[in-house]
């Protein structure tokens, strides 16, 4: 084989990555071609029609970002997240990494192909520099792409990428533009670890609409809390559901206090009990967390000159306070002053971060 | 016909002949050569060069070709014919590279016959003689304007590319097929020396946006006030090397090999023999001699005799702050250029706290980058 030009060709585009000069040409079927001066040194070694890839949106990414992404559960490694800017630069502590080099390649032959239009029409000046320049315009600082190992990947049981993009935005990865307000969760050992929405809900077609399409920064404060409270109610519906299931399976059991089993009735009809049941019993959520978000929520309402209960442990009554900003929210949205409707976007960050532990541990209670 | 015109501008001779086709073909092959970094030829079908090409089969007179020789040529034709044909290394292409390369394309198309009535076919050609690098430079961005625009950098390539391979002032020039320099003490890569350059005319130490490169105006502008007599490319680098000289390559410094973070240079010499360091160096000179901290590079090398360079402190202080700056910036080698520049900045200032003192420099250095990001 001859080391020097490593040839591929699949999708109608012709690969062609010269190892010495460190340049990737991509022919058409058409006869168009683009020429891309890389400045990393790369490894062809993985064929880049095996990834599947995808851009996302981080706030104040650092060009040293780089790192593993696994799923959490299996621990298999399902590809690297990489800020685009170490793409084009060799100053990061990646760029000498074997590992690295083979999947910049992959993700800068994507990113070619991708924009293969794009890039073909500006051949009228200098080459080197324009492509080099138009790649860096495309992605900008504040992008990262995931690229996605289709052979690693297809050991995950029924594995689809939108499973994990919750969880993706704990850690400050954003679907659509504009940086994202969460105080992004930490790696562990450098690496990203993915935990998916969880099987009860993956069907549901708005959890990860949510999170792909709808959710950007510069919607209202309003907006962004109706959304997640969307969230609660498609679950607390769940919660229903199940524990109606469990009475009933009881009363055919027999030998149930039938006064018992209608007041059980009748709290699951109330909104308050079944948010708590959610974020206590059919979900796992840090006490902090919870603790936090009733602090927030409390101070909020006492703002707003609501009735708050004094004799409430913190992170107990999360359902109920939430619950209570919702209904002011709502319906009493005037009543705020102007000055205090700031503390909204302090418990959306919270309750976002609640909201995507929540999807990704869900489990109906037998 | 023949008339030349003393451009006062660039101190040079503007000779306006008229040569045949087959006259130029004798040696344009040749001094294609000479312009290796230039544009690739426009290879479009339906291009204008492709019209330009039937035209001229038929004889259309075609722009002027603007070409540039360094030394004194003779003033009638046949003997600038002659002194060309002598000494085709020597002659340069200003503007007229892509009707040059479309004259060889519409004579190799046609048959026998039409060669010889081809061949016959007059051209002009302005040439540039007597005219230093420098003044080449200035031609070729101010005749630079329009169709398909060329960078100052990419300009600024070609007309220095003859010193790869050779001992410039004290240190080898190589070239980036080169690799790495072997030996990074008498050694600098062509290219960092063209980044340095560049960042001093922009008064820039970041690499040129899309917009800057196709609009040279500020550079023009910069370039405009340098002193034609003297190749502004020579004294940046003889500054440099001065600098380079005095205080790397003297300093005994050298990082041990389990140090808990791979610096940005094991010593001085890997740390300053980098474009990071040579742009940030090129963008603070600009900067200090527009402010009138500095006069010239003159002035600089006298200063660089004064910086002291007893202890090593300073070289960890640099390296510690490039190490944080590598953690934390979005774009690490910009902001590495940018650190680079202030530290310079710090150092050749009189009136600052850090003047000629490498520590307080690198210290200081580091708290004006951190205050522009």
């Amino acid at each position: 084989m001859d080391t020097k030009n490593i040839e591929r060709r699949c999708d109608s585009m012709h690969v062609v990555y010269n190892e010495d000069e460190k340049i990737i040409r991509i022919k058409n079927d058409a006869g168009k071609e683009i020429i891309y001066h890389s400045s990393l040194d790369l490894d062809p070694e993985y064929d880049d029609t095996q990834y599947n890839f995808r851009i996302f949106f981080k706030n104040d990414i650092a060009e040293n970002d780089s790192c593993m992404v696994y799923d959490k559960a299996t621990k298999i490694r399902m590809g690297w997240m990489i800020p685009c800017q170490a793409l084009f630069s060799r100053e990061h502590e990646y760029a000498d990494d074997q590992y690295f080099q083979k999947y910049a390649y992959v993700a800068i032959v994507n990113l070619l192909k991708f924009n293969f239009s794009k890039l073909c029409g500006c051949d009228n000046v200098e080459e080197k520099l324009i492509k080099l320049y138009t790649m860096d315009d495309l992605y900008k600082n504040d992008r990262s792409i995931l690229i996605i190992s289709k052979e690693n990947t297809a050991q995950i049981k029924g594995f689809t990428l939108d499973e994990y993009i919750p969880y993706l935005f704990s850690y400050g990865y954003t679907c659509c533009d504009g940086a994202l307000d969460i105080s992004a969760r930490e790696l562990e050992s450098k690496h990203i670890n993915l935990k998916k929405i969880s099987d009860e809900i993956s069907d549901n077609f708005f959890v990860k609409e949510l999170f792909e399409s709808m959710w950007r920064n510069n919607l209202s404060s309003i907006v962004k809390f109706h959304l997640l409270y969307q969230i609660i109610e498609i679950l607390i519906m769940k919660v229903f559901d199940n524990e109606l299931k469990i009475i009933v399976n009881e009363i055919k059991e027999g030998d149930k206090n039938l006064f018992v089993l209608k007041n059980r009735i009748s709290n699951i009809t109330n909104e308050n009990y079944r948010i708590e049941k959610l974020f206590n019993e059919y979900s796992k959520i840090q006490n902090e967390d919870k603790t936090e978000l009733v602090g927030m929520c409390k101070k909020f309402l006492a703002a707003s000159n609501n009735e708050i209960e004094q004799d409430d442990s913190n992170s107990k009554g999360l359902g109920k306070y939430i619950y209570k900003v919702r209904n002011l929210l709502f319906h009493s949205y005037h009543t705020i002053p102007a000055n205090e409707r700031g503390q909204i976007n302090l418990i959306n960050e919270k309750m976002l971060k609640i909201i995507i532990d929540v999807v990704v541990s869900y489990k109906n209670i037998m | 016909m023949l008339s030349i015109i003393e451009d006062k501008r660039i101190n040079s001779k503007n000779i306006f002949v008229d040569f045949t086709i087959g006259e130029y073909l004798n040696f344009a092959d040749d001094i294609l050569d000479n312009n290796s970094y230039q544009r690739k030829r426009v290879r479009k079908s339906n291009s204008v060069y492709s019209l330009l090409k039937s035209d001229l089969k038929v004889g259309c007179v075609i722009p002027p070709i603007v070409l540039a020789i360094t030394e004194e040529i003779p003033s009638d034709k046949d003997g600038i014919l002659h002194y060309i044909y002598n000494n085709k290394n020597k002659v340069k292409i200003l503007d007229g590279l892509q009707r040059t390369y479309t004259i060889i394309d519409a004579f190799n198309e046609l048959e026998k016959e039409e060669r010889e009535v081809f061949k016959n076919l007059k051209v002009r050609f302005e040439i540039y003689s007597g005219i230093n690098k420098f003044g080449i430079l200035y031609r070729m961005l101010t005749l630079n304007t329009g169709q398909t625009p060329m960078s100052t950098r990419h300009q600024i390539e070609i007309l220095y590319k003859d010193i790869v391979g050779t001992d410039f002032n004290g240190m080898k020039i190589v070239s980036e097929l080169d690799g790495r320099t072997n030996n990074p003490s008498k050694e600098f890569k062509f290219s960092d020396l063209i980044e340095g350059l560049n960042s001093y005319l922009k008064r820039d130490e970041l690499p040129m946006n899309r917009e800057e490169l196709l609009n040279n105006i500020k550079m023009l502008d910069n370039l405009s006030k340098e002193k034609v007599e003297q190749d502004v490319f020579v004294d940046f680098s003889t500054t440099y090397f001065y600098y380079f000289s005095h205080v790397c390559v003297q300093s005994p410094i050298n990082v041990e090999e389990d140090f808990d973070y791979s610096p940005f240079g094991k010593n001085p010499i890997k740390a300053f023999n980098t474009s990071q360091a040579l742009t940030g160096f090129g963008a603070a000179a600009g900067k200090m001699i527009d402010f009138g901290i500095v006069k010239s590079f003159e002035e600089i090398k006298k200063d660089v005799d004064k910086i002291d360079i007893k202890d090593d402190e300073w070289f960890f202080v640099l390296i510690e702050n490039l190490d944080r700056i590598k953690k934390e910036s979005k774009k690490i080698g910009n902001s590495q250029r940018m650190y680079f520049h202030y530290f310079f900045r710090e150092l050749f200032n009189k009136d600052g706290d850090s003047y000629c003192n490498l520590q307080k420099s690198a210290e200081n250095g580091y708290q004006k980058y951190r205050a522009q990001v």
